[in-house]
């Protein structure tokens, strides 16, 4: 069943609400809404565990033959070993 | 004088510049280190590929390096560095792919994958269950069908921590318009996982 034209409002909402920028008495009507609301309570719950699951396993990082090839570029390879300050 | 250690995050922004300008050859380095990781990420999931990505990475050190005169300092170093990386990656998707890419590019309202109609709960499934659902690359095709517009949005914010303004600087768009394309992006990404979530594990 599609969700209501309220719920799809109040999940227009949710984004704000999870960077903390939504205001304080709509963050508690998003909140009470969420609780009555079995639908928007799942929506509003994956797309929190979306985030994470992209933060957690998304990230790619600079390779270390790529930066050892970058520090050569730049005339920089006698300094590569200084990495993290483990040199 | 040059810096005796070389240590990631232990140099203040203003003294990492003054390095730089002097021409420090350790300042480089820890420029690298401290941006280079965005950087390639950036390129790597704008332009799809790691040889390109690796590419832009070097372009960018080698035209920031270059032209750190320019630079002003009304920005972070590593902002400046993204949004040097980010334009050398529209201009080459551009120049391989010129009427499909476009950041101004309208998304189109009435998208279907943004009013969620998937609502089958996989929010609270184990870790090893959805590991097991090949999650890194459904994660990746995920991001990868997302419009170049919200896909760059959403790394910036959600996947390298950048906050709202600094992403408004790096895109040359407004505060806004990020806020609205990171809610689409995050919907999109949501509905696209969900039906897959929905398929591989229910019924079991």
């Amino acid at each position: 069943m599609p969700l209501s034209k309220r719920c799809e409002e109040w999940l227009g909402q949710i984004s704000l609400y999870l960077d903390g920028e939504l205001a304080e008495h709509l963050c508690r009507e998003l909140e009470r809404h969420l609780e009555e609301c079995p639908d928007c309570h799942v929506v509003f719950n994956t797309t929190r565990r979306t985030i994470e699951l992209y933060r957690q396993y998304g990230r790619v990082s600079m390779p270390g033959e790529a930066r050892e090839r970058l520090f050569r570029t730049l005339n920089l390879e006698d300094l590569l070993r200084d990495e993290s300050g483990s040199g | 004088m040059p810096m005796a250690r070389r240590v990631k995050g232990e140099l203040s922004e203003a003294d990492l510049l003054d390095a730089l300008r002097r021409g420090d050859r350790q300042a480089f380095a820890v420029a690298i280190d401290r941006c280079g990781d965005t950087i390639y990420h950036v390129a790597y999931r704008l332009l799809g590929n790691r040889e390109e990505a690796e590419d832009i990475l070097q372009e960018t050190f080698l035209q920031a390096f270059q032209h750190l005169k320019d630079f002003r300092g009304e920005a972070r170093l590593c902002t400046w560095l993204y949004r040097i990386a980010y334009n050398l990656a529209l201009m080459r998707l551009r120049r391989k792919e010129p009427e499909t890419i476009s950041i101004d590019q309208p998304i189109l309202l009435e998208n279907d994958e943004e009013v969620p109609r998937e609502l089958f709960d996989w929010c609270c499934l184990p870790e090893e269950e959805l590991l097991r659902a090949e999650l890194r690359s459904v994660l990746d095709e995920a991001i990868r069908s997302l419009p170049m517009s919200l896909r760059v949005v959403f790394l910036l914010r959600d996947m390298e921590g950048l906050s709202t303004e600094e992403v408004a600087q790096i895109l040359g768009i407004s505060t806004d318009a990020v806020k609205t394309r990171l809610h689409r992006a995050r919907l999109q990404l949501r509905e696209r996982l969900s039906r897959y979530f929905a398929e591989e594990l229910r019924g079991r």
